[in-house]
This record gives structure tokens, C-alpha cells and sequence, in this order.
């Protein structure tokens, strides 16, 4: 069990697991000097400070430090709830007592044995994070950022659909009979000519839903089930 | 697959960077084209839903001495703001509210800084730059009116991030 630093929303992060299997996000920084929590040692349900041993519990309360028996009132460090869901952990970053792990989104299929997992590595942007959900709602920047792999005709011009949720926005499109785009070509089990669907959908504040399917030309559309052949793929984007 | 994909994310990556320091120092302009409607339509919705509502929102971590302290004097509050990660304080009438925002911030152009803070609180930001950090501008005014304190514990006002 070792600490885990992350820093989300320009602030940083001590993950870790408990003896008691309990995962928590404490600040990583000790209230007395700073020095990083991260850089302490676990024990028991307790992280212990590198510097002078100032100890926490998973509430982020100090429970000892050194020199007193008496522990000051504000020693204590800020504790986020934290939860793990298709192998990603999760930061409340808001009131701690309106946590609740159902309002992380469901992803159909996850965990489907029939359905395959590729987890990709962590990119970070120098650009303000909307940028980066302008670019998940606009299937046709495909057709110029990702002309070798995710682009076709079709993706330049096919008329977008707005579906606004409760959640989020979807932007999406069918587009008939056309080549599959080369990054797809690799993959689907059908020969000729594809109909596909591109569902762009960002949740708020910022969690990006990508739906791709790809069944025989003439098959697909917004209306009716599915082609047998059908290749789908989901990602997820944070 | 994931190869592809990695590098399809660095291709976006390169093309946002660029963008972000291309609206970032515009000296004109942009434009909006109806292939945009979806990302208008989530910006607009998520500034109401998450900007708007920040000052009903306690949302500076604070020991609770501190907060207490606050509240009881009315004392000056300072804000620091970093991209992504709002900080905002809710007070009593006649506090100033103080916040510095990086350039890149998007609250730095949201309408909560020019109207929502206005019409809700009664506060008008100055805001001024200070050319030894030209990224960086501060705002200040005073809250007029009463913040809607009902779901609000003045006894810990410690305070959490929005979002």
C-alpha cells in the first residue's frame, strides 16, 4: 500500500488504501510545514507525516502529533470521498456529505465479457478544460484533426443532431452507406461499405461519453435494431 | 487499438494547445458557426448550473476557527482562483469580496463576474491588472445584499469546492 499522488482541479491529492480496505483522498500536504502526505508511511488507518510524524485518519483529522497531548483544533488535513468505478477513482470535490457514487455515469457493456477493455494513458492539455469538451461534442473536427485514422467524406458534412439531457449535452449523427473511416476499417467484421453512428455526449462539468457503431451499409439509422455484425466501441474521456 | 488512439488524443492535444493561446492573446474576434450550437448549448447550461450558483455555495476550504472568524468580523477575504477550481466565499452583507483570477480562468469571462455577482449579491467587480504578473487580474467589490443562507451552518463555515 503506497501512497498515490494525483492532483485534480489544481489541487493535489494523497490516494490510498486502508488496512481496513477503505480508499481515501486526503490533501497532500501536512497542515504543520506542507510537506506532502504522500511522502509519509501508512500505518494501519492512519497515514503518518514524513516530517515530524503529525498522524491522520481517513477523515483527515490529526489524531497525533508530536510534542503535545493536546492536538491543536486545526490540524487537520481535507479528505475527499473517493470511489473506484471501471478502474478509475473517482474525487467528490464538492460537499463531502452529497457524495454518492451513483451519480458516476453508466457505461452499457463495462464489465460485459463479450466486449473488450483498452485503457489508454493519461494525456494532459495545456488548455482550459472546456477546450477540451468543445472538441468531444464536434464529430466533424474528425475530418481535419484525424484525417489518417478516424475520418471519412461523410465526416466533413452529414447534418448534426443537439439533443440537450439532464446531464449534458449529445451531439450525433448518422452517416449512411459510406467507406469505413481506416482506423475502423482494421476492425469491423463486415466487408463494403458501413452506415455509422457518432454519439459525442459530455456530461456535466466535463465527462465525455464516445459511442462509435459501425454495421453494414443500409443496415443502421437511428430506427430499428442492429445488424448481428455490428461493431460498437464506448469511451470514456475525464 | 489503444496505439491508435493515443495518438488520435495527441493530435487533438496539439490542435487545443494551439487554440488555447490562439484565444487566448486574439486581437479580434472569434466567430461561432452553427456546427457549434452543442458546445454553445453545454457552456451556456454548465455556467448556469455550476458558475451561477457558486457564491450560494460555501466553497473555500477554511479551518473552522478561520471561518468562524470570518463570519464574526466581517474580515477582508482574499480568493485565489485557479483554473478549473473555483474559490469563491460567501459572506455577510458589506464584505468585500476579493478574487484573483488567472487569465486562462473561463470565469474570467463569465457572466458571473458581470452580472450574476451583480444582480444576486449587489456586487461590481473593479477589476485591474497588475503589470508585474500581466496574467493575472483582480477584482474586487462589495456584497450588498444578503446571500441566501438557508442551507448554510454559520457555525462551520468550512467550505468546499463546487465542483
Amino acid at each position: 500500500m503506497t501512497y498515490n499522488r494525483s492532483s485534480f482541479w489544481a489541487k493535489r491529492f494523497a490516494c490510498s488504501e486502508t488496512v481496513s480496505g477503505e480508499i481515501t483522498a486526503l490533501e497532500d500536504a501536512c497542515p504543520h510545514r506542507k510537506l506532502p502526505l504522500s511522502k509519509g508511511r501508512i500505518k494501519g488507518d492512519t497515514v503518518e507525516c514524513g516530517h515530524l510524524g503529525l498522524t491522520f485518519d481517513c477523515a483527515g483529522q490529526c489524531v497525533w502529533a508530536p510534542g503535545t497531548r493536546r492536538i491543536p483544533s486545526n490540524a487537520s488535513v481535507c479528505a475527499n470521498p473517493l470511489f473506484e468505478k471501471y478502474g478509475l477513482f473517482w474525487i467528490w470535490m464538492g460537499n463531502p456529505a452529497l457524495a454518492d457514487p451513483n451519480d458516476i455515469f453508466e457505461i452499457k457493456n463495462y464489465g460485459d465479457p463479450a466486449w473488450g477493455i483498452n485503457r489508454g494513458k493519461a494525456i494532459e492539455l495545456d488548455c482550459d478544460y472546456l477546450l477540451m469538451c468543445d472538441n468531444l461534442m464536434d464529430p466533424t473536427h474528425v475530418a481535419w484533426v484525424h484525417q489518417s485514422s478516424f475520418a471519412t467524406a461523410a465526416t466533413k458534412d452529414t447534418p448534426l443532431r443537439v439533443t440537450k439531457t439532464d446531464d449534458g449535452v449529445i451531439v450525433h449523427c448518422w452517416m449512411m452507406d459510406h467507406q469505413p473511416a481506416p482506423f475502423y476499417k482494421k476492425v469491423v467484421e463486415f466487408e463494403g461499405n458501413c452506415d455509422r453512428l457518432q454519439h459525442y455526449e459530455v456530461r456535466y462539468p466535463s465527462h465525455a461519453l464516445i459511442k462509435a457503431v459501425f454495421t453494414p451499409a443500409c443496415t443502421g439509422g437511428p430506427d430499428g435494431p442492429l445488424h448481428e455484425n455490428t461493431f460498437s466501441w464506448t469511451a470514456i474521456t475525464l | 487499438m489503444t496505439e491508435d488512439v493515443q495518438h488520435a488524443f495527441e493530435e487533438d492535444r496539439d490542435v487545443l494547445n494551439a487554440v488555447q493561446i490562439g484565444m487566448a492573446n486574439k486581437s479580434s474576434p472569434h466567430i461561432d458557426l452553427p456546427i457549434d450550437s452543442g458546445q454553445l448549448r453545454f457552456r451556456r447550461h454548465r455556467n448556469h448550473k455550476y458558475v451561477g450558483a457558486l457564491w450560494l455555495n460555501w466553497t473555500l476550504r477554511l479551518s473552522k476557527n478561520v471561518a468562524r472568524h470570518i463570519w464574526r468580523r466581517g474580515a477582508n477575504i482574499h480568493v485565489q482562483t485557479t483554473s478549473g477550481f473555483y474559490t469563491f466565499i460567501c459572506t455577510k452583507p458589506a464584505v468585500s469580496i476579493n478574487v484573483l483570477i488567472h487569465e486562462k480562468d473561463e470565469i474570467a469571462d463569465a457572466p458571473a463576474l458581470k452580472t450574476d455577482f451583480k444582480r444576486d449579491l449587489g456586487v461590481t467587480f473593479r477589476r485591474f491588472i497588475y503589470p508585474s504578473s500581466p496574467r493575472e487580474m483582480r477584482c474586487s467589490g462589495e456584497i450588498k445584499k444578503a446571500p441566501n443562507t438557508d442551507n448554510i451552518d454559520t457555525n462551520s463555515v468550512c467550505a468546499y469546492p463546487s465542483f
